[in-house]
C-alpha cells in the first residue's frame, strides 16, 4: 500500500489537472462551495442548469455574486495583485480575457479543455491561449448578422435580399432615408465606441495587429476599407448619432427610426427582452453584407468564457461546474433557449431547436441563421492582451474623424502610431 | 419745495426699482441653484420612461423607486455604512487634529518648526500623487481592500485639520491653562476638560467639513470598495450605471435623493458651523 | 521656511471664531528659546517638550505612514514599470518621464483642465462677489435664506449632482433643451460636442462653487468697517465705484485664496467629469486625475501613473506660484 500512497503524493501536485478530469466522472470526490462571479443575463442562464448540476454533483454548493463586467474585471485585477479575494469561477468577456491570461491570474486548463478543442468555434481559443497553454473555457460566441426592420424596408420599397454588399447597403440607405426618413443604423460620432469598426475588421479576417503582434491599422488596406465605410455612412448622414447603450439609443431602435442593426446574436435576446419588446414580428435577420472580395457574410462581436482564478481553493469543483455548464449540449441549449447566449459548442447546432421559427422575427428561423454564420466567422484576433487600451486609442481617433477633424487615413495613421508608442508594438 | 425734499422724492421710486431688481436677480440665482435639486426630487418619483420625458412634474408620483432601491440594491447597507464611516472618521480626526493643533499652539519642542513646515508643505500635494501608492499599501501591506479602514485611518493625519485647530488653540488663554496647572491638573486633563470644551465651535466647524468630505467622497472609495455589497452611497450610485441592461436612472435619482437629504438635515441644524468652517480656511489669504 | 514663519506670525493675530484678546506669547518668547538652545542638551529639551511631542505624536505617526511614505513610495514607483503584480517591478530610469513629455493624452488633459477653469472661474468670481455685496446690504430681507439657497449646491455629492446634470443636459430628452426649445432655440449638444461638454462641466462647477465663494466673500465683507463706505459716499462715490475701488481691493487676499483653491480644484477634477461626461467626447473633458486613474487602474501602468502624478503636481505648483507672484506684483 505504501508505495501507492507515495506515488499519489507525487502525482497529486503534478498531475492535478489529469485527476480533475477523472474526478468529473467520479463525482463523489467533488465537493465544497464554489463562488461564481458573473453579470445579469449570464447568471440567469447559468442558473437554469443548476438543478441538474446539483443532481450530478450533490456535494457542491453554488454561490453567485452579481457584478458588472467592469467590476468583475477590476475585482480580478485586484485579487491577482493582492493575492486573495478571487472567486472559484468567473465569467470573462472575450475582450478582457487576453489581458488576464497575460497577467497570469488564471488556472492553466490545457489538459481539461483538450476534449473540447475541436468541438468549440476555433477562433474562440485565440484569446484564451498563451504560449500553447489554455486558460479558460469558451461559453458563447458573437456571430454577427444584420437585423432589419421589416416595416421600414417595406415602406421604402427596398428588398432586403437585394443587399449583398456594403455598396448595396449604402444605396439602400439612401433610398430608405429619402422615402421614410429613417437612418440606416445607429452610429455615434463623438461618442463612437469602435465596436462597429472592429466588426468590419473581423469580417475581413484581421484585427488591430497581426500574428507577430505588429500594428497593421495603417498598413493593411482592409482596415482602410472598413473605416471608409464609416466615412461614407457619416458623409451622407445615413446614421443616427446616438451613443450605444444609452436610453436615446434604445429609443431610436425601439421606435423604428433606424432600418438595420449589424450586430451579434446576443442582440436578439436584448431586443426581445428589454430594448424593444413591443416590436414582435417587425424584425428580420439576414447575413451581413460583404466587402467586394471578402467571402464572409458575418463577423464576431463579443462573447465570453468561464475561467478559474489561480487563487481558487476548489479548482476541482470549479472545473466540474464549468464543464457541466459549458461542455454539455443539454446545458448549453437550455441556456441558449433562456437568454439567446449563443453556444460556442458546435455539436449543439444540430439540435432541432435551431429549426424553430421565432415569432419575434416574424417566424424566421433566427437561430439557424446564426448557426450558419458561425461556420464562416474568420479566425481573427481583435481581442489582444492590451485590447482595452488599443480600443481606447482607436476610439479617440475615430471620434475625431467622425466629427470632421481628420481624414480616415490620418485616423488610422494616428491610431496606429499611438498604439505603437503606448503598447511598445512594432 | 427745498432741494433735499425733491431729491428724496426722486430717489424713492428709483431706489424701489433698484431694490426690486436686486430681489429679482437674487431670486433668479436661487432658482438656478435650486432647480437641479427640485428636478432630482421630482425625477425620483417618476418611472424610468418618464425621466426621459421633457416634463418636470411627475404624472403619477410614486415612491416605487425608493422601494425598489432599498429592496433590490444594497442601498440601506450603503447608507448605514456611509454614515458609520463618516461619523467614525469625523470623531477621530477631529480629536487627533485638536490634539495636534493644541500641541503646536501651546508647546515648544525640538523640531517643531520643521514638523510644521513639512506638514504645511504636504498640504499642497494633490491626492492624485498619493492615490496609487496608498492603494498599493492598502492592498498589499494592510489588506484593507473592501473594508472601511482606508476611508478612516489615512485621513486621520489631516494637515489641514491640524492647521485649522492650531489657529483656534492659539487663542486659548494661557492664564487659564496656567491656573489649571497650578491647581494640579495634568496636561491631559487640561486638554480634555478645559481646552476641548472652550474650543467646541471650532471642533464643530471642522467636524462638519470632515463629515461632508467623507459623506461625499468618491475617488478613493471607488478603488477601495470593489464589491457592491461593501459600497458607500456615492460608490453604489455610480455602480448602478455599470449594471447590464438599461441604466436605472430611476434608481439613481432615488439614491441621489437619499444621499442628499442627510446633508441637508445636518446643514439646517448646524448652519452657522458650516459657514464658520468654510470661511476659516480662507482667513489665511 | 520664510513663508511658513510669516504664516505663524500672521495667524496668531487672527481669531476668526472668537473675539479674544490677542494671545500672549506662548510659554517662552522666541528669544528665550534661542537662549535655551545654547544652554540645554537635546535630551533635556526633548524632556521639556515632552507634552507637546506627545500631543502631536499620534498625528505625526499617522502622517508619516499615510502621507510621507506614500509620497516617497510614489517617487520610487515613478522610476519603475509595474503592472501591480508583486515581484514584477522593473526599473526603467527616466523612461516614464520621457514618455510622459510626449504623451498627447496627458497634455490634452492638462489643457482641458485649464480650459474648464477659464470657462467658469472669471464669471464665478465676479458673480459670487456681486452676490456677496448684495447679500450684505441692510435693506435686503431674508438674507439667511438667500445665502443658504445659494450655498446648498456645495453640500451635494458630485455623484448625485453629476447624474442629475447629465439627465437635464441630455441632448434629445433633457430638460435644458426642452426649455430652450420653448424659447425657440435649437437643441444644444451639451454632452456630445467638444466645447459644449467643457461648458457643461464648467456649468456644474459654477453651480457647485458659486455659493462657497460667496460665503467666503460675505464673511470677509463683514469685517470691513461700514465707516469706510460711508466716508466714500460722502466723497461722492457711487456704489459701483465703491465696489471696484474699495471692496475689491480690500477683499484681494480672499479673492486670491478663492482663485488658488479653484486652480488646484479644477486640475484635481475627477468625480464631476467621470459622472457627467466620462471624460468625453473625444477626450475633451478628461482631466489629469482621470488620466492618472486610467493609467494605474485600467491600463495597469502603476509606475507611469506615478510619474504623471508628479509632473502634474509640479505644474500645478508652478502655476500657483506664478499666479501668486503675479498678483503680489500688482500690490507694490
Amino acid at each position: 500500500m505504501k508505495p501507492i500512497h507515495k506515488l499519489a503524493a507525487v502525482a497529486l501536485p503534478i498531475g492535478l489537472a489529469a485527476i480533475i478530469g477523472v474526478a468529473t466522472q467520479a463525482q463523489s470526490g467533488v465537493k465544497g462551495e464554489i463562488t461564481i462571479w458573473a453579470w445579469g443575463d449570464p447568471i440567469k442562464a447559468l442558473k437554469t442548469v443548476d438543478d441538474s448540476f446539483s443532481k450530478a454533483f450533490p456535494n457542491v454548493t453554488l454561490k453567485y455574486v452579481q457584478k458588472s463586467p467592469n467590476d468583475v474585471n477590476q475585482g480580478l485585477k485586484l485579487a491577482i495583485s493582492a493575492g486573495s479575494g478571487a472567486p472559484d469561477v468567473l465569467l470573462i468577456a472575450d475582450s478582457d480575457l487576453a489581458q488576464f491570461v497575460s497577467l497570469g491570474g488564471l488556472t492553466d486548463v490545457t489538459t481539461q479543455t483538450k476534449p473540447y478543442l475541436k468541438r468549440m468555434n476555433a477562433y474562440k481559443w485565440n484569446a484564451a491561449t498563451l504560449k500553447g497553454r489554455v486558460y479558460s473555457m469558451p461559453w458563447d460566441s458573437g456571430p454577427v448578422a444584420m437585423y432589419y426592420r421589416r416595416d421600414v424596408f417595406q415602406k421604402a420599397g427596398v428588398d432586403i435580399n437585394s443587399i449583398k454588399t456594403w455598396d448595396d447597403y449604402l444605396k439602400a440607405a439612401q433610398i430608405i432615408k429619402s422615402k421614410t426618413g429613417a437612418k440606416m443604423l445607429p452610429l455615434s460620432k463623438a461618442r463612437n465606441d469602435s465596436r462597429f469598426f472592429e466588426t468590419l475588421l473581423w469580417q475581413q479576417g484581421i484585427g488591430y495587429t497581426n500574428k507577430d503582434g505588429a500594428v497593421i491599422l495603417d498598413k493593411d488596406a482592409r482596415a482602410k476599407v472598413a473605416l471608409d465605410l464609416l466615412v461614407k455612412l457619416f458623409k451622407d448622414d445615413l446614421t443616427a448619432d446616438f451613443e450605444s447603450w444609452t436610453d436615446p439609443w434604445y429609443k431610436t431602435i425601439a421606435e423604428g427610426e433606424i432600418a438595420t442593426l449589424p450586430m451579434a446574436s446576443w442582440m436578439g435576446g436584448f431586443l426581445k427582452s428589454w430594448i424593444a419588446p413591443k416590436t414582435v414580428g417587425q424584425w428580420g435577420i439576414v447575413p451581413l453584407p460583404t466587402f467586394s472580395g471578402s467571402r464572409a457574410r458575418t463577423s464576431n462581436d463579443g462573447g465570453s468564457h468561464l475561467a478559474i482564478p489561480e487563487l481558487s481553493k476548489n479548482k476541482e469543483a470549479a472545473w466540474a461546474y464549468i464543464e457541466y455548464h459549458l461542455g454539455r449540449n443539454e446545458s448549453q441549449l437550455t441556456m441558449y433557449k433562456a437568454t439567446d447566449i449563443f453556444p460556442s459548442l458546435e455539436s449543439t447546432y444540430k439540435d432541432p431547436m435551431f429549426n424553430e421559427p421565432d415569432a419575434f422575427f416574424a417566424g424566421q428561423k433566427s437561430r439557424q441563421i446564426f448557426a450558419e454564420a458561425i461556420k464562416t466567422v474568420p479566425n481573427a484576433t481583435v481581442y489582444t492582451a492590451d485590447y482595452p487600451e488599443i480600443n481606447g486609442l482607436m476610439t479617440l481617433e475615430l471620434q475625431k474623424m467622425a466629427t470632421g477633424k481628420q481624414s480616415a487615413a490620418d485616423a488610422l495613421k494616428n491610431a496606429a502610431n499611438a498604439i505603437r508608442e503606448r503598447t511598445r508594438r512594432k | 419745495m427745498n432741494p433735499s425734499q425733491s431729491s428724496i422724492r426722486k430717489q424713492n421710486p428709483m431706489q424701489h426699482l433698484v431694490h426690486g431688481a436686486i430681489y429679482v436677480f437674487i431670486i433668479a440665482i436661487c432658482i438656478f441653484t435650486m432647480f437641479p435639486f427640485v428636478w432630482m426630487f421630482l425625477s425620483s418619483l417618476k418611472p424610468l420612461s418618464e425621466i426621459f420625458g421633457q416634463g418636470i412634474l411627475p404624472t403619477n408620483p410614486s415612491l416605487d423607486n425608493f422601494k425598489r432601491l432599498f429592496l433590490e440594491t444594497p442601498a440601506l447597507a450603503a447608507l448605514i455604512r456611509s454614515f458609520i464611516i463618516a461619523l467614525t472618521f469625523t470623531v477621530f480626526s477631529v480629536f487627533f487634529c485638536a490634539l495636534g493643533g493644541y500641541g503646536f499652539a501651546k508647546f515648544h519642542f525640538p523640531g517643531k518648526s520643521a514638523m510644521f513646515a513639512v506638514m504645511l508643505g504636504t498640504m499642497t500635494i494633490p491626492f492624485a500623487v498619493t492615490l496609487v501608492p496608498l492603494f498599493v499599501m492598502m492592498r498589499n501591506v494592510f489588506h484593507w481592500i473592501d473594508t472601511p479602514w482606508p476611508l478612516i485611518v489615512p485621513g486621520l493625519a489631516n494637515a489641514f485639520g491640524i492647521f485649522f485647530m492650531r489657529q483656534y488653540m492659539v487663542s486659548v488663554s494661557d492664564e487659564m491653562l496656567d491656573a489649571a496647572r497650578i491647581d494640579g491638573a495634568s496636561e491631559l486633563q487640561i486638554f480634555l476638560r478645559l481646552v476641548l470644551p472652550t474650543t467646541t465651535p471650532a471642533l464643530a466647524s471642522l467636524g462638519i467639513i470632515f463629515f461632508m468630505g467623507s459623506w461625499n467622497n468618491f475617488l478613493f472609495p471607488t478603488i477601495i470598495l470593489r464589491d457592491p455589497s461593501n459600497a458607500t452611497l456615492p460608490v453604489l450610485i455610480a455602480s448602478l450605471q455599470g449594471s447590464a441592461g438599461r441604466t436605472p436612472y430611476d434608481l439613481i435619482m432615488a439614491a441621489s435623493v437619499v444621499s442628499t437629504i442627510p446633508m441637508l438635515i445636518v446643514f439646517v441644524l448646524l448652519q452657522r458651523y458650516f459657514y464658520a468652517g468654510i470661511t476659516a480656511g480662507s482667513v489665511k489669504g | 521656511m520664510l513663508s511658513f514663519q510669516h504664516g505663524l506670525n500672521s495667524s496668531e493675530s487672527e481669531t476668526p471664531l472668537r473675539n479674544l484678546e490677542k494671545p500672549q506669547p506662548v510659554a517662552m518668547s522666541n528669544d528665550s528659546t534661542r537662549l535655551g538652545l545654547r544652554q540645554v542638551s537635546l535630551g533635556h529639551r526633548l524632556w521639556r517638550g515632552r507634552w507637546g511631542l506627545l500631543f502631536v505624536a499620534p498625528f505625526f505617526l499617522l502622517f508619516a505612514v499615510f502621507s510621507i511614505y506614500p509620497i516617497l513610495f510614489s517617487i520610487w514607483l515613478s522610476f519603475h514599470e509595474w503592472n501591480g503584480v508583486p515581484g514584477r517591478e522593473l526599473a526603467v530610469g527616466f523612461e516614464n518621464f520621457r514618455f510622459a513629455l510626449r504623451d498627447g493624452l496627458f497634455w490634452e488633459s492638462m489643457t482641458n483642465a485649464a480650459l474648464i477653469f477659464v470657462l467658469h472661474l472669471p464669471l464665478m468670481l465676479f458673480l459670487s462677489l456681486v452676490l456677496a455685496v448684495l447679500l450684505n446690504q441692510h435693506f435686503l430681507k431674508l438674507q439667511g435664506l438667500w445665502r443658504a439657497l445659494i450655498f446648498l449646491p456645495h453640500l451635494t455629492s458630485m455623484v448625485a449632482a453629476g447624474f442629475t446634470f447629465r439627465l437635464i443636459l441630455e441632448k434629445d430628452s433633457g430638460f435644458a433643451n426642452a426649455a430652450l426649445g420653448v424659447l425657440g432655440i435649437s437643441p444644444i449638444p451639451w454632452l456630445d460636442d467638444v466645447w459644449w461638454a467643457r461648458i457643461s462641466v464648467a456649468l456644474l462647477l459654477f453651480w457647485a462653487w458659486t455659493g462657497y465663494q460667496m460665503v467666503i466673500f460675505l464673511s470677509a465683507l463683514q469685517t470691513i468697517p461700514p465707516e469706510l463706505n460711508e466716508a466714500a459716499m460722502m466723497d461722492g462715490a457711487n456704489r459701483i465705484q465703491i465696489f471696484w475701488h474699495i471692496t475689491i481691493p480690500l477683499l484681494k487676499p480672499v479673492i486670491i485664496f478663492c482663485f488658488t483653491v479653484s486652480v488646484i480644484g479644477t486640475f484635481a477634477l475627477y468625480t464631476e467629469t467621470t459622472i457627467l461626461t466620462g471624460g468625453g467626447p473625444i477626450h475633451a473633458t478628461s482631466t489629469p486625475t482621470m488620466e492618472i486613474f486610467a493609467n494605474a487602474f485600467l491600463n495597469l501602468k502603476y509606475g507611469y501613473a506615478a510619474a504623471l502624478s508628479y509632473i502634474y503636481f509640479l505644474i500645478v505648483v508652478a502655476a500657483t506660484l506664478i499666479q501668486l507672484r503675479f498678483t503680489n506684483r500688482g500690490d507694490s
